[in-house]
């Protein structure tokens, strides 16, 4: 790890603290400091981005450090998204959250600015990572909600546990069509680059994976009704794990080489 | 929901999860071992029975007509199949066989400047895979460079290799049909066949090497997308926001 003195390093090093120390305020119940400086650590990942894409000239998302920071960056109107359209109040989870997207994107991956190859140079980057960074968040944030379906015993743990897993299905039910989108347009790009919808590439194939998941997660929600928030609870997570794995795992580890290695 | 009904389902969640579990094992063997894996007789046998289970479920109307998301969701997810299926190798030897098919489910073509030809090889370039029943020609093959400060790559870019592409006419005995100019993410549709820039001569830039695929079944997997996406935006995001907007008009 190596302290960068670049604007967007400074602005992704605040946005980092004022998330952290966001979410520090919010379970401390000082809900307008914590308002105010998950809004501020937004602002500072917001104006990274900015800085970044303006410099790469492209949509910052062919390497991990764009990725994590635009999934940093997402966090936050999503939460405003959630709070107003859905009714699942998470600030202090989302502002969490938030920090845990922004660490790797500020300490661990380096911006590098990187030229297009001739195969990325299409609209379909844009909307297809698009699409999937969105889903992510979203489904990310189903995963961290679906914890609390496995609180206590007590019967007012119980009713905290209904609402968790109401909460998580909510979201699953906002992510899954933008996990679809994703798939779809990446199976379209697929057609017009290499000439094939599908290529076995290990990446598909835990994107299909990632997908079979949350079909099989209404499938069995269906079947067994809302009753069951532990068993939605441990598809959901594992629905999590398989994004983070799909992410870090396939991108990182030489072991998933493939068509898109240039991820890394 | 009957015994029947809730045995379908877990039939159904077992093949979900049976599904996952043979793309994780798919994931770890690499795309070639994987591709094998999927096209093998027994996993053939599998997609064949997905699709045909898929098929009689939405011909017997045991997805609900009323649930039009999952409805379409599903016919989609059926034609995606099929598609598929019809751009297949097998498909294309069954064709053959059965209708005396001549058309070549896909293959390269290598091509000098100035060069015309209508065999296609196999994609190791070992022998023929068959001919095309009109001639490609190339007119000429392009490279274009990053300079210093394009695309965003400043000095590690220069150089290095931004596009490149072939420009192309399609000849019908000695008549030009059609002239297109092939570049990465702008394949040539032509004849029932996509030509694609798969590749070039790297040290002299003297020939260029177009894949070709057959377009079987590519309408259907196409529908097959949009419907999917139009059938899982629907069921998901239509009650919602009737419920929201709804709620919005009474309280108003």
């Amino acid at each position: 790890m190596m302290i960068r003195t670049t604007l967007v390093g400074g602005l992704l090093y605040a946005a980092t603290l004022a998330c952290l120390c966001a979410f520090a305020a919010l379970i401390g119940r000082h809900r307008k400091l914590g308002g105010w400086l998950y809004t501020l650590g937004f602002a500072s990942a917001l104006v990274a981005l900015a800085s970044f894409w303006v410099q790469a000239r492209h949509p910052p998302l062919q390497n991990l450090f764009g990725v994590f920071l635009c999934l940093g960056v997402l966090t936050y109107p999503l939460s405003l998204f959630c709070r107003r359209f859905l009714g699942v109040k998470s600030w202090a989870g989302d502002a969490l959250i938030g920090f845990a997207l922004l660490v790797p994107a500020a300490f661990v991956f380096r911006p590098e600015l990187e030229a297009l190859p001739p195969a990325l140079q299409s609209p379909l980057l844009g909307a297809h990572v698009g699409a999937y960074m969105l889903a992510y968040v979203i489904l990310l944030k189903a995963g961290a909600l679906s914890i609390g379906a496995f609180g206590g015993r007590r019967d007012s743990s119980a009713d905290r546990r209904g609402i968790s897993e109401r909460d998580a299905y909510r979201m699953i039910r906002l992510g899954f069509p933008l996990l679809t989108l994703g798939l779809v347009l990446g199976a379209v790009w697929g057609k017009v680059a290499w000439g094939d919808y599908w290529h076995w590439d290990p990446k598909e194939l835990w994107s299909l994976t990632m997908w079979l998941i949350y079909v099989g997660y209404f499938r069995v929600r269906a079947l067994l009704g809302p009753r069951h928030p532990r068993v939605s609870g441990v598809i959901a997570l594992t629905g999590a794990a398989v994004i983070l794995v799909t992410l870090l795992w396939v991108n990182l580890g030489r072991l998933f080489a493939g068509l898109h290695s240039y991820a890394t | 929901m009957s015994d029947e009904g809730r045995a379908e389902q877990y039939v159904e969640i077992g093949t979900l999860g049976l599904l996952a579990t043979l793309s994780v094992v798919g994931a770890f063997l690499g795309a070639e071992e994987a591709r094998l894996m999927f096209n093998s007789a027994p996993l053939a046998a599998f997609w064949v029975a997905v699709t045909a289970y898929l098929a009689a479920r939405l011909f017997q109307g045991r997805v609900s007509r009323t649930a039009a998301g999952p409805f379409v969701a599903s016919f989609g997810a059926l034609l995606v199949l099929l598609g598929g299926m019809c751009g297949s190798d097998t498909a294309h030897r069954v064709a053959a066989t059965l209708f005396g098919s001549q058309k070549i489910p896909s293959g390269v073509m290598v091509l000098g400047k100035g060069q015309q030809s209508s065999l296609v090889a196999t994609p190791d370039l070992e022998r023929i895979a068959g001919t095309l029943p009109f001639c490609v020609r190339l007119v000429d093959f392009r490279i274009e460079r990053y300079a210093m400060r394009d695309g965003g790559g400043g000095a590690a870019a220069a150089g290095g290799i931004r596009n490149y592409d072939s420009e192309v006419v399609v000849l019908q005995g000695d008549r030009e049909v059609l002239r297109k100019v092939i570049r990465v993410n702008e394949p040539m549709h032509y004849g029932g066949y996509h030509f694609y820039q798969e590749g070039y001569d790297a040290q002299r830039q003297e020939y260029t090497i177009l894949l070709v695929k057959s377009d079987a079944g590519v309408s259907f997997a196409y529908a097959g997308f949009v419907l999917l996406c139009g059938g899982v935006f629907w069921a998901c995001y239509a009650g919602p926001l009737w419920a929201f907007f709804r709620g919005r008009g009474q309280t108003q």
